[in-house]
């Protein structure tokens, strides 16, 4: 009889947990929606910003252009890096003690603050080498920070790819790199991008590390490497902070949020982005154990 | 037992080493020049930068403590963490054994949706929606606080922790489940009597984990947490955790100067302090490994 | 096999992205070494920044290029950047390097001053810090002018209370906001009254003056010193206190009698360049004073 009374309230208990988190979900969604939708328009989106204070009205063009612009750099100088670093891990330094080391490494550093990398990323690239509050040193900073993110994912992949043909292939006399050229990377494809697009939302959305690298509070975004820009979640807590306008903030929020969801979904849609991929790369370390949940 | 296989393609090889040696090179890279530019500081300062209350770099000579700041972290990843931990048990469990098919269909893309909300668009929401709740409600007399950024921080971990438990209650074996059935106790006994227990390495993982997050967001916490440099006594009270300090003054710091100095040793601490929850985790991981070797 | 023609194009995608990185990168430093940098990077003070971004906001749409402000420059499009974080991050930044002209809304220390020996500094405004309070706080009506010694003993928390300062006024803590250290506000308002005394710890730090004027706005409690400036763009939001009587008001700021002004500067580390002139000289003109007027500051008069 007492498991009963329990039984009701923990089942109870397990609800309104899970009620509060979807309220929650709802209660950013509609917030945003509903003070952002009134400015959404295509004025919006290809204007500069105007208005005294500048950003009180006008549009966010150049801030949706300086996001882009981080993060397609920071991703191209991460990945052929990324994707190397992981074939080494997975498949070329198994066994050594230097490959082992390698892979703590990234591992632990998977947890750097994001704002510590803004911090080396100011020190190293925009006073040591002179490059200045810059797309360059913003888009170098994103890119050591969204790295270990990507090795991991990667290695997940290429392991599990790994599991499923080397020996075989290794048996049948393939040589290494054929087979990882012609069977391990076209079957992996979908888990390097899937870890790709999650490595570039993470970019997208990071405002601490340009914060201090890469950003201007006004910026025409011409796309050169060695001048300021705009981003679009520096512009929001520039526009809320500064009190320029509620609004506009809200609406370039929901800018910023439709189009990290236009990457989420791309990542579902290209069917990899499993039921808890997005947990498994921070989490990996305790989730290791269950192999069987991966089941890639 | 690949690997020596794999190293007769010497080119291939080779450009894998130097790859992974560079990037690692790099990343590791992080840690020694924040270490060594702290280095100044650490020298002049010594144990007060870290026992310091008083931080007032623009006095002479200049005042370097980062005890308040410390503190705050600690006050807004712990909060955090606790608030998320109940919420995350509970939301867990129920995706796990309770949930109808279609409110679990909904609700994991929702989740997963939700780990990838940059900081900043929570700290924007959460300020203008519950500094001015906390005003009303909790009767401080500015609504920016540690607690209001810990429960910021609460909804932005809790996707890891729903996750991960999730995820350890789907691979648990599932003999346990089926015997328990079997013997008739009822699936609410199942979880916390038999799931939970044997997923507690899992659980004290991924807090552990969201611990770390907690103490290095920083968006969130630099428009919630109020920026005061007072040592803080309560949950309630304001505060200035340290990644909140580094944002705010890197730019001012020239270099050179024990100030600048002084804000890569914050960031050292901060680095140390997420790196030994990182370690933590990862010797867990061994321990999974050799121990509950499950499947 | 498809999935391998989708590699293979990527690869080439990738690749002629990084030749395109490259080669816009070398362009643009060929250009730099020869002809002086076609940007113009500004950036300091949070009160300063955003007058001049709208200034380099009016300057770009209405010249597009160079060679339509003055014919013998090349036909380059006009690019000017406004980043804030603080006159101190002005005046490190252009010391740095890593900026062209500093901005900063508070006079140029010495000890900064000789290490820019050839620095030019040009006054561009004259502002004021008010000490506001919410225009729903009872002080307006029962006490509307505090004294110097007042406000520093509120500043530095030795009256926590608005009770303390005015038993008519509610048993309430004050909320006292101030920008960090390095706001040029932060410091002047350490010259000019705390003289010395340090800022309570209990107050509340904010970013940028943007950030503390809507703190003041928002919280009836709090009190601030804000600039005039943000007063003049949210009329009725927020109610300036005078000080020692004298109400900061254009006249009286300019005839010395409040106490708390303080200059906007537009400063280089050598001798600006033909285009960082212009953009100065256009800041300085009679269209670059209107913003400034716009925005609630005064211009200087010439």
């Amino acid at each position: 009889m007492r498991w009963f009374w329990k039984d009701r309230l923990i089942l109870f208990f397990c609800w309104s947990a899970a009620i509060f988190l979807g309220m929650v979900i709802t209660v950013i969604g509609v917030y945003l929606g509903w003070k952002g939708i009134r400015c959404l328009n295509w004025e919006f989106i290809w204007d500069m910003p105007k208005g005294t204070p500048l950003g009180k009205e006008g549009g966010i063009y150049p801030a949706l252009k300086g996001t882009l612009y981080l993060v397609f750099f920071s991703i191209l100088f991460s990945f052929p890096l990324a994707l190397i670093t992981a074939l080494h891990i997975s498949c070329y330094g198994t066994g050594s003690r230097w490959g082992e080391f390698i892979n703590l490494a990234i591992q632990t550093m998977s947890g750097n603050p994001s704002i510590v990398t803004g911090l080396f990323g100011y020190s190293l690239f925009v006073v040591s080498l002179g490059y200045g509050i810059s797309l360059l040193s913003g888009s170098l900073t994103l890119g050591i920070m969204v790295f270990p993110v990507m090795v991991i994912t990667f290695r997940e992949a290429l392991l599990a790819a790994r599991e499923r043909f080397m020996l075989v292939a290794l048996s049948l006399g393939v040589s290494p790199w054929y087979l990882f050229r012609r069977v391990i990377l076209p079957w992996a494809w979908p888990h390097i991008a899937g870890g790709t697009l999650l490595a570039m939302g993470y970019a997208a959305g990071a405002t601490a590390p340009i914060m201090v690298t890469a950003v201007a509070l006004f910026s025409p975004t011409t796309g050169s490497l060695r001048e300021p820009v705009m981003a679009l979640p520096y512009h929001i807590s520039i526009l809320f902070s500064q009190h320029i306008s509620l609004e506009k903030a809200s609406g370039t929020a929901l800018v910023l949020l439709i189009l990290l969801l236009l990457i989420n979904l791309t990542a579902m849609l290209i069917g990899a982005f499993k039921r808890d991929l997005a947990c498994l790369v921070w989490i990996s370390p305790c989730v290791e154990g269950h192999k069987s949940d991966i089941s890639l | 037992m690949f690997g020596s296989l794999l190293r007769k393609d010497k080119g291939v090889h080779f450009l894998c080493l130097a790859g992974a040696t560079f990037s690692t090179l790099l990343v590791v890279s992080v840690f020694i020049f924040i270490v060594r530019e702290s280095w100044p500081a650490w020298k002049n300062y010594g144990f007060t930068l870290l026992v310091g209350e008083e931080w007032n770099p623009v006095s002479h000579p200049p005042a370097l403590g980062l005890a308040p700041m410390i503190a705050s972290t600690l006050w807004v990843a712990i909060g955090a963490t606790l608030l998320a931990t109940p919420l995350g048990i509970g939301a867990g469990v129920f995706l796990a054994e309770f949930a109808p098919s279609w409110v679990g269909y909904f609700l994991r893309p929702l989740i997963n949706l939700l780990t990838g909300i940059p900081s900043v668009i929570y700290g924007f929401v959460g300020a203008s929606l519950l500094v001015p709740l906390a005003e009303k409600f909790l009767g401080i007399n500015s609504g920016e606080s540690l607690f209001t950024a810990s429960l910021v921080l609460a909804i932005m971990i809790l996707p890891y922790l729903v996750g991960t438990l999730e995820g350890a209650f789907r691979a648990l074996p599932k003999e346990y489940r089926e015997a328990a059935l079997a013997l008739g106790v009822s699936p609410q006994y199942l979880v916390f009597r038999i799931s939970l227990p044997l997923s507690r390495k899992a659980l004290l993982a991924s807090l552990l984990f969201c611990l770390g997050r907690a103490a290095g967001e920083t968006m969130a916490v630099l428009m919630l947490a109020g920026d005061v440099r007072l040592f803080p006594l309560s949950w309630f009270a304001k505060g200035e955790p340290l990644s909140a300090l580094i944002a705010l003054e890197t730019g001012t710091a020239a270099r050179g100067t024990v100030y600048y100095n002084a804000l890569f040793a914050a960031g050292l601490v901060l680095l140390l302090l997420v790196f030994a929850i990182n370690l933590a985790l990862f010797s867990m991981k061994r321990y999974f490994r050799e121990v509950v070797k499950i499947d | 096999m498809p999935r391998r023609k989708l590699l293979s194009c990527i690869a080439v995608i990738l690749s002629i992205f990084c030749l395109l990185s490259g080669c816009g990168k070398k362009g643009s430093q060929e250009t730099g070494a020869v002809h002086p940098p076609a940007a113009i990077k500004c950036g300091g003070s949070s009160t300063l920044a955003p007058v001049i971004s709208k200034c380099a906001d009016n300057f770009t749409e209405k010249y597009k290029t160079w060679d339509k402000v003055r014919p013998q420059l090349p036909p380059d499009p006009i690019i000017i950047f406004v980043s804030t974080g603080g006159s101190g991050f002005g005046v490190k930044g252009v010391l740095d390097g890593v900026l062209d002209i500093g901005l900063a809304s508070r006079e140029i220390k010495p000890e900064e001053r000789e290490k820019m020996p050839e620095g030019k500094i040009f006054k561009v405004g004259v502002d004021a810090l008010a000490i506001a309070v919410h225009p729903q706080n009872p002080i307006i009506q029962v006490k509307p002018s505090l004294t110097p010694e007042e406000l520093k003993k509120i500043f530095s928390g030795e009256i926590k209370k608005w009770k303390e300062i005015d038993p008519r006024l509610p048993d309430r803590p004050i909320v006292v906001c101030v920008r960090d250290v390095g706001g040029g506000a932060a410091q002047v308002f350490d010259e000019l009254v705390m003289k010395g005394t340090p800022v309570s710890k209990e107050a509340l730090q904010l970013p940028s003056m943007g950030a503390l004027a809507s703190k003041v706005m928002e919280n009836v409690d709090a009190i601030g010193y804000v600039s005039t400036g943000l007063i003049a763009q949210n009329p009725g939001k927020l109610k300036p206190l005078q000080v020692e009587g004298v109400d900061p008001t254009r006249e009286n700021i300019l005839a010395g009698k409040y106490k708390l002004a303080r200059p906007l500067l537009m400063f280089t580390r050598g001798e600006p360049d033909e285009r960082q002139q212009l953009f100065i000289d256009y800041v300085l003109s009679p269209e670059g004073q209107k913003v400034i007027e716009e925005m609630g500051f005064i211009p200087v008069a010439r």
